[in-house]
């Protein structure tokens, strides 16, 4: 309720100026880290990847700035990698419970999974949000348990049935539940886009696909199928760009903190571009132009990424993290990289 | 009062100042401030350009509106209670207080000079090699070299290894109903007479009673006008009515019959399968992401890979055929007659195609439709069309490249003349 006050009042008073966000890190800077990790990654038969990881995820937050500062990446890679040996350690388990009781072990292994399942996203998801950090302030997520199982098990089974028909309610739910259950600090992330936006974008996803079909059989209706080749590779190229961009675009730009709105206008002829360029060089180049693709698409992010704020100065750090349990601190290591955008 | 005392004591060598930006940890403002850090480890801290005070470990003391505050019974901070984040690239970094307080600075000679005052230098030896060149350079090489090694030889062994070791019961597993989806969507009733069906089934009898372990079936059945046969790894074997047709002698038939038993007696099936996987964890490792798997960039490299196994699969498979033609007596020859009528088969289907288009549409896409018939043919690619691309060079060599590197089988040239060879030594003992 104070939040929602406190909207009103700074929506009305405060005057909105664009910060625009961008991007500063170097393929060449960034080369290094990456064949270094790599290089640490086969001494060390893998052992060095949570380390890997966080040098990267450093990196890529560490240059993204906003108003003249930057965003921080502070996960523990020991955590993570206490985490990761946990989660081989229950494979290894559930691999010989199927081995020893085949009828009752695959069972239990998918009920098992599927109760613990929401527990497991959410952790992942706080542990990356408490572990991003902007102005020295961190950020949160603070889903429950029931609101991760509707998304991440019943919509998917409800989409299912209705054949799909209802995925844009599943995708808005989704979305709602992980950005709406985030913060920075104490300030918690508002999202407004509506199902229909939804039902707009895979529509117009629908339409495009149906044209190129229509194409293609057209083509084969006149015996010039294989010319059709030639035409739905880059046409199907451009559709996966446009859906990326339009769902990054719907997630981005209906995200308020307090009345600071952001608004992404990625565009879809230029990603493609990006992506196709850096296809024919990680080619050329025998995969080491991969950190130079990485930062051309982390510029072209940022740089595509305004934030209307009327202020940025008076956000308020949540309380400070109680010192973790046993069981929360194995659930915060299970990082499970879920695209939240 | 005690700032400016120890400053006019001492002026210099004691203190090193370092300018950037505080936050408190308990709002989001950044001040300017600037650092001092005396030699005996003692913090000050100017923010928004006021007095040096000290650093106290009562979190709002020091933050800009209170700067004046004297708090009492707080402790001060000193050098060490810094975490100090590691240097990576240029980037600014960030000294820590257990108050959750942070001062952030990309001054790296002022960083340097403090870090040396205090021996407190961590995380520098990654750092050094990540900006050396000779150890960029040397990492290339051995990042470079094994992936080639670990892609090309040690994940092909690895599936080998795991494919050959499970038990006969994977073939049941494995036959989950394909050929009748195939029936469904793909494939057509032979037209092969009833007779000759039976006439090769009985030739192909002794042959296959030799694997009594694998359950081999053989299908035939009809594809357009396709000259082919295909393995499934649950042991199903089809051929293809154009292929049937093509072969002279029952003995062609029967060399394609000894290639396809290899794909499943060998379960290469299953092993692209190990090996996809094991390829997209390797690339998962390389890059860092979990959803590597789904990124065009790097799924583009695993494809590459999957396609040169593919190639290595053929040639055992070849190795195989040649080996179990020898057992049983039967000319390698064959089997090099029936891949050069298959190829020239394919090729009077392109030219079909050919003739279709530049009279329909009136353009000249040779390439490109030759490119689609060879991934349409599914196991035996069609030779280069020499006269087609005469006229540019340049992409003559690309095309051959990419028809080299991003084929399923080996060069259908390399294998015909494998079998004439093999045939010249057969018929000279």
């Amino acid at each position: 309720m104070e939040v929602q006050a406190q909207t009103q009042e700074s929506s009305t008073t405060g005057k909105a100026t664009s910060y625009p966000f961008s991007f500063t890190g170097s393929g060449k800077e960034f080369f290094g880290i990456w064949i270094v990790n790599l290089l640490l990654t086969i001494v060390t038969i893998g052992l060095y990847t949570p380390w890997a990881k966080v040098k990267t995820q450093r990196y890529f937050y560490g240059h993204t700035h906003l108003d003249n500062n930057t965003f921080q990446y502070l996960a523990d890679p020991w955590k993570i990698f206490k985490g990761r040996l946990i989660a081989i350690a229950v494979f290894i388990f559930t691999a010989i419970l199927m081995q020893f009781l085949p009828i009752i072990g695959p069972i239990v292994v998918f009920l098992g999974f599927i109760i613990i399942m929401p527990w497991l996203v959410n952790s992942s998801l706080r542990f990356n949000a408490v572990n991003s950090a902007y102005r020295n302030i961190r950020f949160d997520f603070k889903g429950d348990y029931w609101g991760a199982f509707m998304v991440f098990i019943i919509w998917p089974i409800i989409a299912m049935f209705t054949l799909y028909l209802l995925s844009p309610f599943w995708l808005q739910r989704l979305q709602k539940y992980i950005i709406g259950n985030s913060s920075y600090g104490q300030t918690p992330f508002n999202f407004d886009a509506q199902v229909s936006d939804y039902y707009a974008f895979f529509g117009k996803v629908f339409l495009m696909y149906l044209a190129v079909l229509a194409v293609i059989f057209g083509l084969s209706y006149f015996g010039a199928s294989p010319v059709s080749m030639v035409i739905t590779v880059p046409a199907f190229i451009l559709i996966q760009a446009y859906a990326t961009v339009t769902m990054a675009n719907i997630a981005y730009s209906n995200s308020t903190l307090r009345a600071n709105r952001f608004d992404s206008t990625m565009k879809t002829l230029p990603y493609s571009g990006i992506v196709l360029k850096n296809i024919v060089f990680i080619i050329l180049t025998l995969g080491l132009y991969y950190p130079w693709a990485k930062v051309n698409l982390a510029n072209y992010r940022a740089e595509s990424l305004t934030l209307e704020a009327t202020d940025l100065e008076d956000f308020v750090a949540g309380e400070k993290a109680k010192v973790s349990a046993l069981g929360d601190e194995l659930g915060e290591a299970f990082d499970l990289e879920i695209p939240v955008i | 009062m005690d700032n400016e005392l120890i400053e006019s004591e001492d002026t210099t060598h004691t203190f090193i100042d370092v300018s950037g930006q505080f936050y408190d940890g308990v709002n989001s403002k950044s001040h300017d401030s600037i650092l001092r850090v005396h030699t005996s480890g003692d913090l000050v801290i100017s923010v928004n350009g006021g007095d040096f005070v000290p650093i106290y470990s009562n979190s709002g003391a020091t933050s800009g509106s209170r700067e004046n505050d004297e708090p009492s019974n707080t402790s001060v901070y000193q050098f060490s209670d810094f975490d100090i984040s590691p240097p990576l690239g240029t980037m600014a970094r960030q000294f820590r207080l257990p108050n959750d307080a942070m001062f952030e600075t990309a001054d790296h000679a002022k960083i340097k000079a403090v870090l040396d005052c205090f021996d407190a230098h961590k995380g520098g030896f990654i750092h050094t090699i990540e900006s050396n060149l000779w150890a960029i350079i040397l990492s290339v090489v051995v990042v470079l070299a094994f992936s080639f090694v670990g892609v090309k030889y040690g994940v092909p062994y690895t599936a080998k290894v795991i494919a050959t070791n499970l038990p006969d019961s994977i073939y049941e597993y494995m036959d989950d109903g394909l050929v009748e989806q195939f029936d469904a969507f793909m494939l057509e009733p032979s037209k092969v007479s009833l007779e000759r069906q039976k006439m090769l089934r009985e030739r192909f009898q002794p042959i296959l009673a030799q694997y009594p372990n694998i359950p081999l079936k053989v299908h035939f059945r009809a594809s357009d006008d396709q000259a082919n046969a295909f393995a499934l790894p649950s042991g199903d074997l089809v051929f293809l009515d154009g292929l049937v047709q093509l072969a002279e002698k029952d003995e062609e038939v029967i060399a394609v019959l000894c290639h396809e038993i290899a794909h499943v007696y060998y379960r290469h099936g299953i092993q692209s399968t190990i090996q996809s996987s094991l390829v997209y964890w390797v690339l998962m490792l390389m890059t860092g992401d979990i959803t590597a798997g789904t990124d065009l960039i790097v799924s583009l490299p695993a494809v590459v890979a999957g396609l040169s196994y593919s190639r290595d699969m053929e040639t055992e498979a070849d190795t195989f055929a040649l080996a179990l033609m020898h057992k049983l007596s039967i000319d390698p020859i064959h089997f090099a007659n029936i891949l050069e009528k298959m190829v020239d088969h394919t090729h009077l289907e392109i030219e079909k195609e050919i003739q279709n288009i530049e009279t329909e549409v009136g353009m000249n896409t040779s390439d490109e439709i030759e490119e689609e018939a060879a991934e349409e043919s599914c196991d035996y690619p069609s030779k280069t069309d020499e006269e087609s691309r005469e006229e540019n060079a340049f992409l003559t060599g690309i095309f051959e490249l990419a028809e080299r590197y991003l084929s399923t089988h080996p060069d259908t040239d390399e294998r015909i003349s494998r079998f004439q060879e093999a045939s010249r030594v057969f018929n000279h003992n």
